[in-house]
């Protein structure tokens, strides 16, 4: 066997994040829900026998960080000595798994020569574990309301599949043939990269294979410190808010956070934050662990590829009790925290690298659900998207229209023929929100809207929780439009809400809101050229250019009124 | 006589083939990009073809491409459904980088202000909700005439199964904007998905007056030479079309120039034995590897060009950016990295003394002894091999480490990426490369080809006769295609209304596909039509292709698709289900069979003819860190059945093949070199 060298290193890695790949492959290309194959609710992972993550690939970016945590948790719970080859563990206890109960952990210890190597992991979104309602629980008040938990269990011990607990699972489940349907493909997906795992290792010997995977992680996290360095120094906090808990309607949950970027170190503090709500939006600490993560890496390393060296710089703090760190058996099934959470780093981050932070988008990512008996099949039915947002305005640019929210990048849209074809609804619309995007030297994006015309009585659901407080802006730059939902049942009766849980009726229609994102720099030195543009494509009306950005554009001839926009823009300097 | 023309991004192959005796002739011209129709044209003058007696000329052409990359197509406008302007703009607001929170998306084709909205509606059964409004249509015809755009594409909703909305829009832009080209989005794609299907027909639209400006006037040099055989051109797809087909429907195009090495590995792998191949096509900035499974291609439904969908059939060809001109350059952290940027043509690697500083994979290559400075392309570029050691020094100082460690690094790292991309159209598939033997050709494919071998677990690597020319010839081996497909969901059970059913729809699609075939002029004993079912268990999305058998469906062979879909779905993911089955889409094939040419054999070695060997070179060793000499071959003086046994260097004009210790070489009857690989 030859030495180590950093060439050897670069062979594994590459190797590695091929395996990542073909994972999620198997798992998208098998799968049995549309929350998976096209939502891509999911996070997947190589690991190391201490946990750490070796390689991921694109799905949820928060969920691959709270896997290091879950499989600590279950080391902890089963004893090493109880892990053996041929297992596969399923594990969806919140407060170790870093998830609410419908992300089910799947497990593939790796052995080698009868010795532990690593882990492959996936966590998936399962449809159904007979939680107390159909589709999503968004008022639940403890655990027990949440559905059935496995704390890991073997659905194979040493190869043997485990019939008692599939029977366990379809009993406790309101779909069981799409739910195991999905197992399978998870275990699909976690055995495929276990044989890539043990192939590298055959090719490389196992001595040559840890000394390599120490480097790669040792190489991430030379990297996070060197793209440490540059970054300003400082403590900045910032607070936010997220609508509500979901019980108590009407109070808004304070996040509120406290970043200090050392020559050496980045320490996000969640202290400040509410205590425990009585709601479902109480966060695993594995999960605040992850989005803290999330945004580290993205101010440090966004262009390669993750591994647990990247976030060695990285301390986290979450006292237990508060919001941040759900103890049991708090209520978890809402996380929407973890979508939220990531914007309030960011916005502490903006007093302190006003070039380098964006303003907020406008997401979080505003799933809708919908689901019933189809009147053409009398089948069930249960279809969701999610739905783009306007990305916040830079330094550089203006933000990106409707793409998905920073906490789910690898989610797609859920195409209107596909949901027609397979749910009863009739799509009546799907765009840009004209003038959602915040105004500013750079504009917010956009957020979009789609209406949902429902051709039979079924339940729907919105999972939004970005509705009262703004997508802000920055540096003089302006808040982006909110989300919000808009009902307008076949009656003529009309309301605006947020996050719901509604049964609607043949006709209604549901219209769904992203935000847009906010600005960045003073709208009015936004080039009156610029702005013609925005206003051409319908970007910006011609009314917010005039009241927005002070800019007058004679809407026949499609043309910059230059004696007025200078008139404007200079009373609006005096003023 | 027949001909093929590779325009590629500096040169320009012509291959020219004599059907009697089989005589094949390859000759390169410089590429004019600013004048293309005469770089064809003095590529027939070079190789002395006389247009008069040509029977076939097939083309393969990456200019609709460069269109693409270099966004210099046409203006475009979009027609879509009222309420629905934004789903060009929106995609599927999905994004590869996980943790970039300024990610912008790739540049539009068209802008905003292009996309205009016609009141009309359709349900997913393809049952009109709203009537195709004449006014609004009109209306839009006057908005695009004002937009001033050159191309039109129209994508309604649903319109996968119903197109009439599609059509009509079509007539009444034809009546409306003269001079305008129209592409609708059911003529090239008749499956469900709104965003990739209005995608692929911008994409369409984009290219459409380049392309058919570019083949008209082809044609009519063409003519004027006194050209009257076949015109055709290089798909995506595998096999060729006609230049009529071309110009409708140029999304056809894209991937017209990679694809002739792959229709060639396809064509060529019955005759020399080997039907499992792995294309393996290296050039100066990319390497393109391809799966050819029982001497077929293997084809997606679907291609995803720099992040836009063309929902076209197109050769699974998987590009990663390492090829002879990809840069080394060392990370933040200190690490080396290759690539995927390249030197290209120019300045091109440091050996070329034309400016470039960046030690490139040709320049590692040169430092270790795999290319010889001296006789670079044959002797006809002079390259400098002290500039490729100077620039590999640089690198090495900052790494602490030898220069030929540092280059062999570059070499491995490079390898390491062309594995993986080998991994993701085998491994990641269902396949084990260890079933399959790497076909090297392009300039460089034959450099690193047996090293990557070795890597896989694959036990042969084949480097046609002219690997630098192979595109060209392989366009020569060509049948004409057509496809056709339908998204049709419904379970597959052998319910005999199902049945029925079913085979109405394929008979449909095979109608069309006879009826094309006709139109360019095959009879019925020159056609063959292959029928694939896409299948899935109900509730999934994704899909297995499986075959049909060439009889009717019965409640009998149901039984056996099933069977095979399960089998299929097995392999690739190592587990099957039992739940029922469900028809996505229904894919039709046409090939219209050309006659072939008749392939030259090499003959074997006599007694008195010379020793191919013409000296020893060093060559680093990556593993013992020291020189081995490699015995150094001319491949011009092999014989059929002549053998050579690694490490050695076999040398041509347009490339190299290295072969090491344990590798052992055979020429086949063709002159293909086959190299076993020692693997241990």
């Amino acid at each position: 066997m030859t030495e180590l060298d950093q060439i050897s290193v670069e062979v594994v890695r590459s190797y590695l994040i091929s395996a990542a790949r073909e994972m999620n492959r198997n798992l998208i290309r098998t799968s049995y829900s549309t929350i998976i194959y096209e939502l891509h609710d999911f996070g997947l992972g190589i690991y190391d026998r201490h946990c750490r993550m070796l390689a991921e690939a694109p799905g949820q970016a928060v969920f691959t960080r709270g896997n290091d945590y879950a499989l600590k948790m279950m080391i902890e719970d089963l004893g090493l000595e109880n892990i053996h080859p041929g297992d596969l563990i399923l594990l969806n206890y919140p407060y170790w798994s870093s998830a609410h109960v419908l992300d089910v952990l799947a497990v593939s210890p790796i052995f080698y020569q009868d010795a532990l190597l690593g882990f492959t992991a996936c966590k998936v979104h399962w449809l159904d574990l007979g939680q107390k309602d159909a589709g999503y629980v968004l008022d639940s008040t403890s655990i027990y309301q949440e559905g059935l938990v496995m704390p890991c269990v073997k659905i194979i011990k040493q190869g043997v599949w485990n019939d008692e607990l599939e029977k366990i699972i379809r009993y406790n489940s309101r779909m069981p043939d799409r739910v195991i349907g999905d197992l399978r493909a998870q275990i699909s997906s976690c055995r495929t990269g276990e044989a890539r795992v043990i192939e590298l290792a055959a090719k490389f010997g196992v001595d040559m294979f840890e000394a390599a995977i120490e480097e790669i992680f040792d190489h991430g996290e030379r990297l996070a410190r060197a793209r440490l360095a540059k970054l300003p120094k400082g403590t900045w906090s910032a607070e936010d808010f997220v609508d509500d808990d979901g019980i108590n309607k009407e109070t808004l949950v304070k996040l509120k956070v406290t970043v200090t970027v050392t020559d050496d170190e980045m320490i996000i503090d969640w202290t400040g934050s509410d205590a425990a709500v009585d709601g479902p939006l109480n966060l695993p600490i594995g999960l605040t662990i992850g989005i803290s993560g999330l945004v580290f890496k993205g101010v440090t390393t966004p262009d390669t590829p993750a591994n647990e060296g990247d976030f060695r710089p990285l301390r986290v703090i979450a006292p237990p009790g508060c919001v941040m760190n759900a103890q049991p058996p708090a209520p978890t099934f809402a996380l929407w925290i973890c979508l939220l959470g990531p914007e309030v780093i960011t916005k502490a981050l903006a007093k302190g690298m006003q070039d380098i932070i964006p303003a907020c988008s406008g997401g979080d990512v505003f799933s809708v659900m919908g689901l019933g008996v189809h009147p053409d099949t009398g089948n069930a039915w249960l279809e969701a998207t999610n739905e783009g947002v306007g990305f916040g305005a830079h330094s550089g640019r203006d933000g990106e229209n409707g793409i998905m929210h920073m906490s789910q990048p690898g989610s797609r849209n859920n195409p209107v023929e596909i949901l027609e074809s397979k749910a009863p609804w009739l799509i009546e619309s799907y765009h840009l929100r004209q003038d959602s995007g915040g105004p500013g030297l750079n504009r917010g994006g956009l957020g979009v809207a789609r209406a949902y015309r429902f051709l039979a009585d079924s339940t729907a659901l919105t999972l939004v929780k970005k509705t009262k407080t703004k997508p802000w802006g920055m540096v003089g730059g302006a808040d982006g439009a909110n989300g919000f939902v808009r009902i307008k049942m076949n009656n003529g009766d009309e309301k605006i809400t947020g996050m719901t849980y509604e049964s609607l009726k043949y006709g209604d229609v549901l219209v769904n809101h992203s935000g847009g994102g906010g600005g960045w720099g003073d709208p009015f030195e936004r080039s009156p050229e610029r702005v013609l543009d925005d206003v051409v494509n319908d970007f910006v009306s011609a009314e917010c250019a005039r009241n927005d950005y002070g800019v007058v554009i004679d809407p026949v001839a499609m043309a910059i009124d230059v004696a007025a926009t200078d008139q404007l823009r200079k009373t609006k300097k005096t003023a | 006589m027949r001909t093929s023309v590779d325009v590629g991004g500096t040169f320009t192959d012509v291959t020219v083939m004599d059907d009697a005796s089989g005589d094949i002739r390859f000759e390169k011209v410089q590429t004019t990009p600013e004048k293309p129709t005469e770089g064809v044209i003095s590529g027939f003058a070079k190789s002395a073809v006389d247009l008069k007696k040509l029977d076939y000329f097939v083309h393969g052409t990456t200019l609709p491409l460069n269109a693409l990359l270099t966004r210099s197509g046409a203006r475009v406008g979009i027609v879509t459904t009222k309420g629905f302007r934004d789903v060009y703009i929106l995609g599927r607001n999905d994004r590869e980088p996980m943790y970039d929170f300024k990610y912008v998306n790739p540049p539009l084709l068209a802008p905003r202000k292009n996309i205009f909205e016609v009141e009309e509606r359709m349900n997913y059964k393809g049952e009109v909700l709203t009537p195709l409004s004449r006014s609004s249509a009109i209306a839009v015809a006057e908005k695009i005439r004002a937009a001033k755009v050159d191309a039109v594409a129209i994508c309604f909703l649903h319109s996968y199964i119903n197109p009439a909305h599609e059509q009509e829009m079509l007539q009444i832009l034809a009546e409306e904007c003269p001079g305008v080209s129209v592409t609708i989005s059911s003529e090239l794609s008749r499956e469900y998905r709104e965003y990739e299907r209005t995608s692929t027909a911008v994409v369409d639209a984009y290219i459409k007056p380049i392309s058919s400006n570019y083949l008209s006037k082809l044609e009519r040099a063409l003519d004027a030479g006194g050209f009257r055989g076949n015109f055709l051109l290089t798909r995506s797809g595998g096999g060729v079309m006609n230049v009529d087909t071309a110009k409708e429907q140029p999304a056809h195009l894209i991937l017209s120039g990679p694809a002739g090495g792959v229709i060639g590995a396809s064509a060529i792998a019955d005759l020399i034995g080997h039907k499992n191949l792995i294309t393996f096509d290296m050039g100066g900035t990319s390497l393109d590897v391809s799966l050819i499974e029982d001497g077929r291609l293997k084809i997606r439904s679907e291609q995803n060009f720099e992040g836009m969908p063309i929902s076209v059939p197109a050769a699974d060809i998987h590009t990663i950016g390492a090829g002879g001109g990809s840069i080394a350059w060392l990370d933040d952290a200190g690490h080396l990295q290759v690539g995927p940027k390249s030197a290209g043509a120019s300045p091109g690697p440091a050996c070329y003394n034309n400016g470039g500083e960046d030690a490139t994979v040709t320049d590692a290559a040169i430092v270790l002894g795999y290319l010889d400075a001296d006789n670079f392309l044959g002797g006809e570029l002079a390259v400098d091999g002290g500039l490729s050691a100077a620039a590999v020094d640089r690198l090495a100082k900052r790494l602490q480490m030898r220069r030929e460690e540092t280059a062999a690094g570059i070499l491995r790292i490079s390898e390491a990426k062309m594995a993986g991309a080998v991994r993701v159209i085998s491994i990641e598939q269902g396949h084990h490369p260890k079933n399959y033997a790497i076909f090297a050709f392009g300039g460089g494919g034959s450099l690193v080809a047996c090293r990557v071998a070795r890597e896989l677990g694959v036990g042969k690597v084949i480097v046609p006769p002219g690997p630098g020319n192979f595109a060209a010839f392989g366009m020569l081996m060509a049948d004409v295609v057509h496809d056709f497909s339908q998204t049709y969901v419904t379970v597959l059970s052998s319910d005999s209304e199902e049945v029925a059913y079913l085979n109405g729809a394929i008979a449909t699609l095979e109608k069309q596909g006879r009826d094309a075939l006709v139109r360019d002029g095959f009879s019925e004993t020159t056609m063959r039509i292959t029928r694939t079912v896409e299948l899935r268990y109900q509730g999934q999305e994704h899909t297995v292709g499986v075959e049909l058998p060439d009889e009717q469906l019965s409640s009998d062979n149901i039984d056996e698709c099933t069977s095979r879909f399960a089998e299929l779905h097995r392999a690739q993911y190592g587990h099957d289900m039992e739940d029922p089955i469900e028809v996505v889409t229904v894919r039709i094939r046409a090939t219209g069979v050309l006659e072939k040419p008749t392939l030259k054999r090499l003959p074997e070695r006599q007694n008195n003819t010379n020793s191919a060997k013409k000296g020893m070179r060093p060559v680093y060793q990556f593993e013992q860190k020291c020189s081995v000499d490699y015995g150094v071959y001319d491949r011009a003086l092999l014989f059929a059945k002549d053998n050579i046994e690694g490490p050695a260097i076999i040398e041509e004009r347009s490339s190299t093949v290295v072969i090491h210790a344990g590798d052992s070489l055979d020429v086949g009857d063709y002159g293909e070199l086959v190299v076993t690989i020692g693997l241990s």
